[in-house]
């Protein structure tokens, strides 16, 4: 049990490192929690290392501390819908078995972008906010596979010592 | 077997991730072809309602605060843009100008949309005075 929650607690810190380092990278465009969502790397490991469950406590866990060390309240419920809608896509994509963890991995980015915008979209009831959809979807894709990638090699080394 | 089946899981990948990128692809030409003209309008929206609308172009500032919360637009030849804001992550501020009809900048935290419209496409979105 302890060394369950220790795994965890080292995933959330390398998620929160992760948060923090991307926050030095502005973000060209005014919808707010839209980065690159390098944070999406633990979910991903927790996901395939660990199981659903650890991955979705994870992805909670990391929003609402990256929320309360670096964001406002508000900016939880953004970040957090763009979570959950991404694990939620990620889990079940895992669980066809038809992907890789890079095609996983992408599904998940883009889908963080997506929900995010729409949440923004609906609470400030512009329409217009969809303008940016093809973009981050674009960046979705590109981060989703720089972190399937890293991903992909991370849990072929790890695999085997988690397993223990 | 497991050869084949990470093959087909690496075409599924690519298969995903060539619609992901075609739709993303379709929606911009979408987006551009019903471009809405010409830049006629800056209007400005706090918490859905219309606060101010003006000609763009004109120079003009406009000031918002509540509370403590304060936007500050500005608007001219160059663009509208927000130049002062009270939230803290001053996403909007970053964003700089913008100078085409359709386009908006939104403070989320304070809830407010600078919209350029144009007189051809009257928003349905928009709410008359």
């Amino acid at each position: 049990m302890a060394k369950k929650i220790a795994r965890l607690a080292v995933l959330i810190a390398l998620a929160l490192a992760l948060s923090a380092i991307e926050r030095l990278i502005p973000a060209p465009i005014a919808v707010p929690g839209i980065k690159l969502g390098l944070a999406n790397l633990v979910t991903v490991l927790a996901l395939y290392l660990l199981g659903s469950r650890e991955a979705l406590t994870v992805s909670v866990l990391r929003v609402v501390l990256a929320g309360f060390l670096f964001g406002s309240f508000s900016s939880i419920l953004y970040a957090l819908s763009g979570a959950l809608v991404s694990f939620g896509v990620m889990a079940l994509l895992k669980r066809t078995g038809a992907f890789s963890v890079v095609g996983v991995s992408v599904a998940g980015g883009v889908f963080h972008n997506i929900a995010q915008i729409l949440i923004a979209a609906a609470i400030v009831r512009t329409l217009e906010l969809s303008y940016y959809l093809p973009i981050l979807m674009l960046s979705g894709v590109v981060t989703g596979l720089f972190i399937g990638i890293v991903s992909n090699l991370m849990i072929r080394r790890l695999g085997p010592i988690v397993k223990q | 077997m497991d050869k084949l089946r990470e093959k087909t899981r690496r075409k599924n990948d690519v298969l995903l991730l060539a619609m992901l990128v075609l739709a993303a692809a379709v929606m911009l030409v979408v987006s551009l072809l019903t471009g809405r003209g010409q830049a006629a309008q800056v209007e400005i929206s706090v918490r859905y309602s219309v606060e101010a609308v003006f000609p763009y172009g004109e120079v003009r500032e406009w000031k918002w605060t509540d509370d403590g919360a304060y936007v500050t637009v500005v608007s001219g030849e160059s663009g509208a843009r927000i130049a002062a804001s009270s939230c803290s992550d001053q996403l909007c501020v970053h964003q700089g100008a913008i100078t085409e009809s359709g386009h908006s900048i939104v403070c989320l935290p304070n809830r407010v949309v600078v919209r350029l419209i144009s007189d051809e496409n009257p928003d349905v979105d928009a709410m008359l005075h």
